[in-house]
């Protein structure tokens, strides 16, 4: 199985690892959503794949009012950056308002409550969206992103792939530090440990959780307005596979840990782009594209069996 | 500066402390002695407000304080080092540190986190290290000079003694007597009894939930019946 993989050209098998790492980048900002609400809450907030979308949506907003295909040179930066900037306000505000409607008032509940009531809201919001606003019909982003790339030995890369992995690297960076440096983000990673303790420190447990909230949802407005740039076409609907893979990417990588949603996205990213077609490989097979689907979710069903820890497992620390 | 009255408080069916009435004053150091399961614990978390009280009244620097947010008492002066430390693991030493003074705006955190580690050398030579790496001994130490970053105005202790080796429990009880010199005043729960009646000025025993005695320090030491019931006198 290992020499037929040399049948094809190195330029395919880079080209693959490119894809990979920028469908990766899109899986990683979403996961870190997941992993830190389930480090506050062991909450998996299964309406996050919905806040994508509402940011999606939102940038879509901003590119078309601004001009739509019609933006040219640099007004075409600046319609990107606003649509990011409204795409974080707008899922930011909308994974508040979920978690003080939805999650909030069944804090003490048993744990299969909070999650039902997550469901719940990921079908409203997805159907509200596709059958409440726009009839079943998709949108697309426009076109504006420039053409082109640069090609480096049997490595080529587009500006739009460049910016995907750049500025999600950036946004990656700047979470860290804010989860690492900050008071905030001490507060936060206090809270994951004990919400008792954490309000014994005078730390005001339900802001600490908004936060956490708030920069999971600005994370996953940022990749829903460039899975628009990149894919184009956006419905109600949108936020499901993403926000699953996504969840299996934190799963992977260890639900609760930082590090591991990032680790695990890429490594998810990676894993379906580059396996369906290892598997394209074997003569006589040729799986069309939705078996990506199908490698993650196998993916997820192996960690759960052999390894439901995830790569980075999280130290057991007693919760009061 | 401290004020219980009839206070009532416990956990779904159970009611762990059953009316009782205490009182604080500025710079004393009192302690709440009693058995396993009295109330003590209980005492202090519906304090803090971790718990809320089912009746009756608590009061700080003549404020009612029983219907506020921990966070909320934490910043009118109240810590607490809670039963087993409640340090973060996975978080530094110096973090730990830091989040005691998570309220605070001013300009003297760094020479109160170099008082904290002149209090506490051991902590000074670990403040990178994450806290669940050290010891018990220095976990407690932790846990104390980090609610001291708060600079509470009362200190909240729950047996602070507890799981530590005699020439630890000696170190900690020093530096009781030493935070209560640097202006706070301290109610301590303890189990240990005997070195808690030492550095107490005054005591109050609790038996299933209510107080049966109380006096001072001293007074209490050379009761009989405590002596006999706590000190492990026949």
């Amino acid at each position: 199985m290992i020499a037929p993989l040399f049948l094809t050209g190195a330029e395919f098998w880079a080209d693959q690892t490119v894809n990979g790492l920028t469908t990766g980048s899109i899986y990683a900002l979403i996961a870190l959503g997941y992993t830190m609400v389930y480090g506050v809450l062991q909450l998996i907030n299964f309406a996050h794949g919905e806040v994508f979308m509402i940011g999606a949506f939102a940038g879509y907003g901003v590119l078309v009012g601004m001009g739509g295909d019609d933006l040219t040179g640099v007004m075409v930066a600046l319609a990107i950056v606003l649509a990011l900037l409204a795409a974080a306000v707008a899922s930011a505000a909308t994974s508040v308002t979920i978690e003080r409607i939805a999650y909030r008032p069944l804090r003490n509940a048993p744990r299969l409550a909070p999650l039902i009531s997550a469901i719940g809201v990921s079908v409203f919001l997805s159907h509200l969206v596709d059958d409440g606003f726009l009839g079943g019909q998709s949108k697309f982003y426009p076109l504006i992103f420039p053409n082109g790339g640069i090609s480096l030995g049997p490595l080529s890369v587009s500006y739009l792939q460049m910016f995907l992995m750049g500025s999600s690297l950036l946004m990656m960076a700047a979470l860290y530090w804010v989860v690492q440096r900050t008071g905030a983000g001490r507060a936060i990673r206090a809270v994951a440990e004990s919400r008792t303790n954490a309000s014994l420190m005078g730390i005001d447990v339900n802001r600490a959780i908004v936060i956490t909230f708030v920069l999971g949802a600005i994370m996953a407005g940022f990749a829903g307005v460039l899975y628009g740039l990149f894919l184009s076409s956006i419905r109600g609907s949108m936020g499901f596979i993403p926000g699953v893979k996504a969840f299996t990417a934190a799963v992977l990588g260890g639900i609760g840990s930082i590090p591991g949603a990032v680790v695990g996205g890429y490594g998810l990213g990676l894993a379906e782009t580059l396996g369906r077609e290892v598997l394209n490989e074997i003569p006589g097979v040729n799986l069309p594209n939705e078996w990506k689907d199908v490698v993650a979710f196998s993916v997820l069903v192996l960690i759960l069996i052999f390894r439901p820890t995830g790569i980075f497992k999280q130290k057991e620390t007693k919760r009061a | 500066m401290l004020k219980l009255r009839a206070l009532v408080a416990g956990y779904g069916g159970i009611t762990a402390i059953k009316g009782i009435d205490l009182h604080v004053e500025e710079g004393e150091i009192v302690t709440l002695i009693g058995s396993n399961g009295a109330g003590k614990s209980t005492t202090l978390r519906a304090i803090s407000g971790i718990i809320r009280a089912r009746s009756g009244a608590i009061e700080f620097a003549g404020k009612s304080i029983d219907r506020l947010q921990p966070h909320q008492i934490v910043r009118l002066g109240i810590s607490q080092v809670p039963e087993g430390r409640g340090i973060f693991a996975r978080l530094s030493v110096s973090e730990n540190l830091s989040l005691g003074a998570f309220q605070r705006k001013d300009k003297e955190i760094g020479s109160d986190l170099a008082r904290v580690t002149e209090l506490f050398p051991r902590l000074k030579e670990r403040l990178s290290q994450p806290a669940g790496t050290l010891s018990g001994g220095e976990q407690q130490m932790l846990a104390m000079g980090r609610a001291l970053m708060a600079r509470p105005k009362l200190l909240l202790l729950d047996e602070p003694s507890m799981g530590l080796s005699p020439i630890l429990v000696e170190t900690i009880f020093s530096t009781v007597r030493t935070i209560r010199e640097q202006g706070a005043t301290i109610l301590l729960v303890e189990q240990n009894a005997s070195m808690a009646l030492e550095v107490a000025d005054r005591a109050y025993v609790l038996e299933s939930g209510v107080i049966s005695l109380e006096g001072t320090g001293a007074e209490l030491a050379t009761d009989d019946s405590v002596r006999k019931a706590y000190l492990g006198e026949s």
